[in-house]
Order: C-alpha cells, then sequence, then structure tokens
C-alpha cells in the first residue's frame, strides 16, 4: 500500500509517437478539425441562443458545460497530463472571475469602454511587477544571507516578519499622516503602491477616453470582454505562479491538501474584501443574456464554445508537443526526469500556470454570463466536482475529461427531472409507475448522484481514459495486498 | 489576563473537538494512506445521533419511537457486553476493564432507573449523557466498519486517487443523504447536561469562567484519550495496528489480518468523531447536515500539523490549531472574519517548513 507506482507501460499505452513536434506545429489534418469545429459553432450557437427552437433552461445547461470543459480540461494538465494533484481549481477560478468581474463593474459602463478595463488591467500589472520585483530583491537578500552565513536565516526571516507586522500595525499613521514617523518603512511603501496605482490610473484615464472615443461602436463590446476575460485569465496565473512555486515542492496528498488550503484562503480573503462586495457577493454586467434576441456578434454563446475550444485544442497540442512530453515524463518519475535533464520544477510550474490561466478564463466566462458572483460558489465543494470530472474522465485524457464534464454537469439536471428529457427523446406517454419512481429519483438526485459516482469508482476504477479494463489487466500493482486475500 | 485566559480556555476546548476528530483521520491515513474525506460527515452523524436519540426519541418519544428507543439501549448495553466480554482478545489492561465495567454497569442502572420513571428519561443527567454518547460511538462505529467494507476495501489495490475520489463521493452521499433524512434546516439540541441553562459555570479560574460544558468535554476527551492510548500500545490488536501502519505486507507476512485491523481502525476512528460530534452538540446546541465540513478539514489540517500518522501529534495538533484560531479570532484586528482562513495558514507554513508535522519522522525517499 506504500507503493502505489503505476508505470507507463501499463496504465498509459501511448498513442502512436507524435513526441518531438513544438507546440506550433500543427498538421493539415489538426487545422482542418480546427477550422470545422469553429464552423460548427455558427449553427449551434444560432440554435442554442433563439429561445424560439431551443428552452433557456436547456441553454444554460449547455452554457455550463462549456464552462465546466473550460475547467476540466485546465485541470487535466494539472492533474493529469503532469500528474500533480491540485484540489484548488476553484480558487484560480475564482481570481479569474472576480478580476474579470470587478473593473468591468467599477472603471466600465456596461462593458462598452475597452480602454478603460485595459487601463486598470496595466496599473494592476505595474503594481503588481513592483511588489514582485521587492519580494524578489527580498528572496535575493536571503539567499545571499544564507550563503554568506551557511545555515538556514530562519532567525532573520522572524525578525523580518516581527519587523513588518509591527510596521504595517502602524500603517494608520501614515494613511491619516498625523506624525508618521521616520521608520515606518513597509507602511510607507505600501502607501507608496497605492498611490501609484491610483495615479496611473488618473493619468492614463484619458488616453483610455480617447482609445474608447475612437474605436466602432459595434468592436467596444466584444473587445472588452475579451480583455476582461484575458485579464482575469493572467490574473489567476499569476495566483498560480505564486501558489505553485512553493507547494510543488510537495507531493500526493500533501500538494492536493495544500492547494486545497490556498483556494480555501482566496475564498477567505474574497469574502472580507470591501470592493468585492464581501459575503453579499458582486454584481457583474453580464455580456448578454442566452436568449435575448440580441444580434449575433453580442451573443456568449460562441465565446464559451469558443474558449472551450481554444483550452482544448492549447491543452491538446502541448500533450504531445516536446514541453508536453517533459511533463509527463516528469509526471512518471521525477528523479529520472531530472537526471535526463529536465527541468522538473519549470515543468511543474508551467502547466500548473498554464491550468490557472485556463481556470482564470472560465471563471470570467462564468462571471459575464451569470451576472453574479459569491464566494461561496468557489468552495471546496466546486474543486471537488472538477476533480471528479477529471478522474472519471480517465486522467490524463483530455477527451475523456470533454466527456466526463458534458456528462456530469447534465446529470444531476436528468435526474431532477427525468420524465422530461426521455419525453425529449422518446416523446411517448411513459407508464405511470416509471414517471413515479423517475420523481423520486429526482427528487434525491444529489443522493442518486454521489451514489452513482460511488459505484462508477467500484465498477471502473474510475477510469475511462488510457487504463485498461480490470479483466484486461494481468498483473496487479506491486506492493498492493489483494482485496479480501488475507480473509483467514 | 482574565480575557486571555478565557480565550484559551475557549480555544482549549475547540481544539480538544478538533483532536478527537484528527485522531481518526490519522489513523486511517497510517494503516491506508488515505484520506478519508467521509470522516468529517461521520463526526455529522454522530452529533445528528445524539440530536435524535435525545432531543426526539428520549425526551419526546412519538408512538412509533419506542421501539427505536428500546433499541439503542438493547444496542448500548450490547456494547457494553461486548466490551467487558472480548476483554481476552482486544483488550489486555486492567484500567479497561474497569472502564468497561463502569460502563457496563451504569448502562444497566440507568436502564433500570428508566423503567422506573415509565420508560422515558424526562431530566438530562451525566448518566443519559453517557448513553448518548455511548449510541452515537455504536452508530458510528458500524458506519464506519460499513463504509470501508463497502467502498474502500474493493479498491483497495487500485490507485490511490480512485480510493480518495470514492472518499469524497462518500462524504457527499453522506451530506446530501443527511439533507434528504434529516432536512437541510440546522435543528437544535436540548441541553443534555442537568443544570446547564441555570448555571453554565462550574467554576472560575483566575477570574475567567470555566463552563460545565467544557469541563465535560475536556473530561471525556481525556478518558477517551487514554482509552485509546491504553488500546493502541498495550494490546495486541493495538500492536497489530502499529505493525501495519508501519509496513503493510511485511505485517501481513507475520500473520497479522489486515482486514480486520483496518475494519478495527475505522471503527475506532469513527467513534470518536462521534464523540466529538456529541460533545460539540453539547457546546454548540444546534445541528445541520453540512456541520461536518469544515471541522473535517481542519482536523485534518490538525493531523498534518502534529505530523500525520502520528496519534499523539493528531492530539497536539488539534489543540494547537483550536488555540490558534480562538486567539487569532479574540487579538487580531478582524480576526473573527479571518477565523477559517486561519488554520490553511498554518497548514502551508507547516508544509513548507516541515512537512512531516511537529512530531512526525522525516521519511527519506529511496530512488
Amino acid at each position: 500500500m506504500t507503493s502505489s507506482t503505476t508505470t507507463l507501460q501499463e496504465d498509459f499505452p501511448l498513442p502512436p509517437q507524435r513526441s518531438g513536434k513544438s507546440f506550433w506545429f500543427y498538421t493539415l489534418r489538426t487545422n482542418a478539425l480546427v477550422l470545422a469545429l469553429l464552423a460548427l459553432l455558427v449553427p449551434i450557437s444560432w440554435y442554442a441562443e433563439n429561445p424560439d427552437r431551443l428552452d433557456p433552461y436547456y441553454a444554460r445547461i449547455l452554457m455550463l458545460i462549456g464552462i465546466n470543459v473550460v475547467l476540466a480540461v485546465s485541470l487535466q494538465l494539472i492533474n493529469g497530463i503532469s500528474g500533480q494533484f491540485s484540489l484548488g481549481h476553484a480558487g484560480f477560478m475564482a481570481v479569474g472571475a472576480y478580476m474579470a468581474g470587478y473593473p468591468a463593474t467599477a472603471y466600465s459602463n456596461e462593458l462598452h469602454d475597452p480602454g478603460a478595463v485595459l487601463l486598470f488591467y496595466v496599473a494592476l500589472f505595474v503594481t503588481l511587477g513592483t511588489i514582485g520585483l521587492l519580494l524578489w530583491g527580498l528572496f535575493a537578500l536571503l539567499r545571499l544571507s544564507r550563503r554568506a552565513y551557511g545555515g538556514a536565516p530562519l532567525l532573520l526571516l522572524l525578525a523580518l516578519l516581527a519587523w513588518f507586522v509591527w510596521d504595517i500595525s502602524m500603517a494608520a499613521r501614515v494613511t491619516t499622516g498625523q506624525g508618521a514617523p521616520p521608520y515606518l518603512v513597509w507602511s510607507r511603501l505600501i502607501v507608496w503602491i497605492q498611490s501609484g496605482f491610483t495615479w496611473i490610473l488618473e493619468r492614463g484615464t484619458p488616453a483610455a477616453a480617447w482609445v474608447d472615443g475612437h474605436l466602432p461602436e459595434a468592436g467596444r463590446k466584444p473587445v472588452t470582454f475579451l480583455l476582461l476575460l484575458l485579464g482575469g485569465a493572467c490574473c489567476a496565473a499569476v495566483a498560480g505562479f505564486l501558489i505553485g512555486l512553493p507547494t510543488l515542492r510537495l507531493r500526493g496528498d500533501y500538494l492536493a491538501i495544500a492547494t486545497l488550503g490556498f483556494s480555501e484562503i482566496i475564498r477567505v480573503v474574497i469574502t472580507n474584501a470591501e470592493p468585492l462586495g464581501r459575503a453579499t457577493g458582486l454584481s457583474v454586467p453580464v455580456y448578454s443574456n442566452v436568449g435575448s434576441g440580441e444580434s449575433p456578434e453580442f451573443r456568449i454563446f460562441p465565446w464559451v464554445f469558443g474558449a472551450a475550444l481554444v483550452t482544448t485544442m492549447t491543452i491538446w497540442r502541448l500533450q504531445h508537443s516536446a514541453k508536453g512530453r517533459a511533463i509527463a515524463a516528469v509526471r512518471e518519475d521525477e528523479i529520472a526526469a531530472a537526471a535526463v535533464g529536465i527541468d522538473t520544477t519549470h515543468h511543474k510550474v508551467l502547466a500548473f500556470v498554464i491550468g490557472a490561466f485556463f481556470a482564470g478564463v472560465a471563471g470570467g466566462l462564468f462571471a459575464h454570463y451569470d451576472g453574479y458572483l459569491n464566494p461561496n460558489a468557489f468552495g471546496f465543494i466546486r474543486s471537488i466536482e472538477v476533480v471528479v470530472m477529471v478522474t472519471i474522465g480517465g486522467l490524463g485524457s483530455v477527451w475523456g475529461a470533454i466527456a466526463a464534464a458534458a456528462v456530469l454537469t447534465w446529470l444531476p439536471e436528468f435526474l431532477r427531472d427525468p420524465g422530461s428529457w426521455i419525453g425529449i427523446v422518446t416523446s411517448a406517454e411513459l407508464p405511470r409507475w416509471l414517471v413515479d419512481s423517475l420523481a423520486a429519483v429526482g427528487e434525491n438526485r444529489m443522493v442518486a448522484y454521489s451514489l452513482l459516482l460511488i459505484l462508477i469508482m467500484l465498477a471502473r476504477g474510475g477510469a475511462f481514459g488510457f487504463r485498461r479494463p480490470s479483466f484486461l489487466r494481468w498483473r496487479r500493482e506491486p506492493g498492493a495486498p489483494a482485496a479480501g486475500a488475507t480473509a483467514s | 489576563m482574565q480575557e486571555f485566559i478565557q480565550q484559551i480556555i475557549n480555544g482549549l476546548s475547540a481544539g480538544a473537538i478538533y483532536a478527537l476528530i484528527a485522531v481518526g483521520y490519522t489513523m486511517v491515513y497510517g494503516v491506508l494512506r488515505l484520506i478519508n474525506f467521509a470522516h468529517g460527515d461521520i463526526y455529522m452523524i454522530g452529533a445528528m445521533t445524539s440530536m435524535y436519540a435525545f432531543s426526539r426519541v428520549l425526551w419526546t418519544p412519538a408512538d412509533g419511537e419506542k421501539p427505536l428507543l428500546i433499541g439503542l439501549g438493547i444496542a448500548a448495553a450490547v456494547v457494553a457486553l461486548l466490551m467487558v466480554l472480548s476483554r481476552k482478545r482486544l483488550v489486555r489492561d486492567w484500567a479497561l476493564d474497569a472502564a468497561a465495567t463502569v460502563f457496563a454497569l451504569l448502562v444497566v442502572a440507568d436502564l433500570c432507573f428508566w423503567h422506573q420513571r415509565g420508560g422515558v428519561a424526562r431530566e438530562p443527567s451525566y448518566t443519559t449523557f453517557l448513553l448518548v454518547l455511548l449510541a452515537a460511538m455504536f452508530v458510528c462505529g458500524c458506519l464506519g466498519f460499513a463504509i470501508e467494507r463497502l467502498a474502500y476495501r474493493p479498491l483497495r489495490n487500485q490507485p490511490r486517487i480512485t480510493a480518495l475520489i470514492t472518499a469524497i463521493g462518500v462524504s457527499l452521499l453522506l451530506e446530501f443523504g443527511g439533507q434528504r433524512v434529516f432536512g437541510a434546516t440546522p435543528q437544535a439540541q436540548r441541553p443534555l447536561l442537568p443544570g446547564v441553562e441555570q448555571a453554565p459555570e462550574m467554576f472560575t479560574l483566575l477570574g475567567a469562567s470555566v463552563g460545565k460544558v467544557d469541563v465535560l468535554i475536556f473530561a471525556t476527551t481525556l478518558v477517551l484519550m487514554v482509552i485509546l492510548w491504553a488500546l493502541v500500545q498495550h494490546t495486541r490488536t493495538g500492536m497489530a495496528l502499529r505493525a501495519v501502519s508501519f509496513r503493510f505486507d511485511t505485517a501481513s507476512l507475520m500473520g497479522i489480518n489486515i482486514n480486520r485491523i483496518i475494519s478495527f481502525t475505522f471503527i475506532l476512528g469513527s467513534a470518536l468523531a462521534a464523540a466529538a460530534g456529541v460533545l460539540v452538540s453539547v457546546k454548540y446546541p444546534q445541528v445541520s447536515p453540512l456541520m461536518g465540513l469544515m471541522p473535517g478539514i481542519k482536523a485534518f489540517v490538525a493531523a498534518v500539523l502534529g505530523g500525520i500518522g502520528n496519534i499523539p501529534g493528531a492530539v497536539a495538533g488539534g489543540l494547537l490549531l483550536g488555540l490558534v484560531e480562538t486567539l487569532v479570532a479574540g487579538y487580531l484586528p478582524q480576526g473573527s472574519q479571518y477565523r477559517d482562513g486561519v488554520a490553511f495558514v498554518i497548514l502551508i507554513a507547516v508544509l513548507l517548513v516541515k512537512p512531516s508535522g511537529l512530531f512526525g519522522q522525516h521519511t527519506i525517499e529511496k530512488v
């Protein structure tokens, strides 16, 4: 039980060799596939956005499927392809959602000023970059001192921390400006950074207004939305970098719990942040209401499925590129990978950051689709849902994750009212007892969902992906005892 | 100073509850290397059992619930009897013999008094508390056994992630099932102890008041921990448990029945979680189906803090976590809002600085 090693050969019968190609190398076939899928988006979104053809309820399920596909595929990169077990995907989604939602509420008027939104992100990232440089300098100092004195500078670290806390606790003196002593370095620094942020915003406002004024009216809303999605996703990627760099030293369960902890910290911080609406939540302007009959360029449906497509293609290409092979090598055996010259930290953090980026995209889509953000929507349960999708889809399989995301989003809705779904397909009169028993299932749908989850795990060992079914596996994993084998 | 001592007492009584839950986590992790996510929900079932056994069944039994009442009494008596009878195999310690005998006597005595009072315990008493505690531990022990047998054992030779997802599934099943069975709204528990409503304070310590409930929590936790320590350190079963957690396959080569030991671990851990649930329902008299989620995760943090797989470490980690949480909530500006985040900050600090925990042994990775 101690060593549950899964070997490459047993679990991942590799597809025909496609390795060694660059990420950007697309074959003719792949390009054709992407174009075909893109072309398919047009009739699908036309169908889904028209309330005469598709009920808004079903359109909503389709939207959530799209968002969950983005989430599941991006988590597949972290959990399946790079083999790091993350339980904190909802945290990155929350960062993406709030950082795409907040500037839209605070700096834009109904998503019509891309310049202002861009200005916000510029100011934000300049500020973040300044803080990052400062921290980097601090760590460089620590590293130097460690080199100079040989031992770990724990005392120095503690002294710094104490200084920092003491300094920050006096910050009110600097902000109110009443007799701040000159030695309050950190507080002053924070106030400077804050005022720098507002300075950039103030100075940039005329330029932003000029940009907004010279953009054609039709393009303003989509461009704003694109900027919001990218900005939120970049914030999530930064969060992924900051979280990944220290925690990716941990392995297995420890990493899972650390990522879970970080996502909970993100949730607690959002719950207490004044501009983000605290626990009452944040109302965000929606991009478009599904089925509102707006003109085609203002529909959110193509955005969601376009994002799903881009995410899938990116991660699929990444998986089969040289970088992806390196990431998979780190998953299979970190020490062996390091021995053949793969920078393990670089590749693990890379996978983590890209996964966090797309989780942020999903968050931004959710924010501007749903129009209401609540920190409790990004809790532990949300992360678990995505992990379940990835696991049932089969670790390492992008297409499995997509299928599982679709099925598991649809399943609770199906269980809510199974009769009507069956009625859609068969359009036949169902017998009374069947309708009643289906209604009973619908009432207990979450119980049925969790039971199904357990049963799927028990029946298939949780894998529809690359794993061979149990009757085709003839060798037990080394070290693992057989179930019930020692029942004497 | 007085306020500080009050905070310490509150923190310790919160920590004792974390400790009881964390012990179950750490034992299961030590044996199976599985984060048993359902453990927090077993704690919820413990609290629910105590609420139903006391506020519903003992206090206001409807006609239909009379058999349940009798069943509970019989179950408690059977457990006590089993504890006495099975001492040759399971327990080889005079202290445990004595404890089991006292338990059995108490249960029998209380059953007799019930008979006198017409079959219903109308007043809260310490005996009733013991009985409810025992009933909850029995129910949750059975539940833990069943979960391991039905959900985890078939997956034992699968990758660990499969078992982890199954544990999450079991946790969801208990939560959603709890919402269907018990209702989604929180329900009130009647005071289980005599005279708590009139005089909640037991004595004052340096000006800080120590409540009866706090004393009860400390006493129960202490007794259970002593029993657990005796079980693990001084019985053959405990020795087998330690052997299994040390090396799984070698232990089975030594003739240890792995399946029995794992079942035993689950029963023990679940019973302790049930005790935590009962105690928390005494302290905060409200139970709801989702109450196990956060304490469950935090107790896992406590187990990691103390060094996972290490039972004294889990206790220390639980107490420390409760203390730090209470102190942060009490003393930092806006600390009570960040209370839930504290556990995770501690977790990440521990994982980064000393991943093996405070008392855990550093394992060297072999290539």
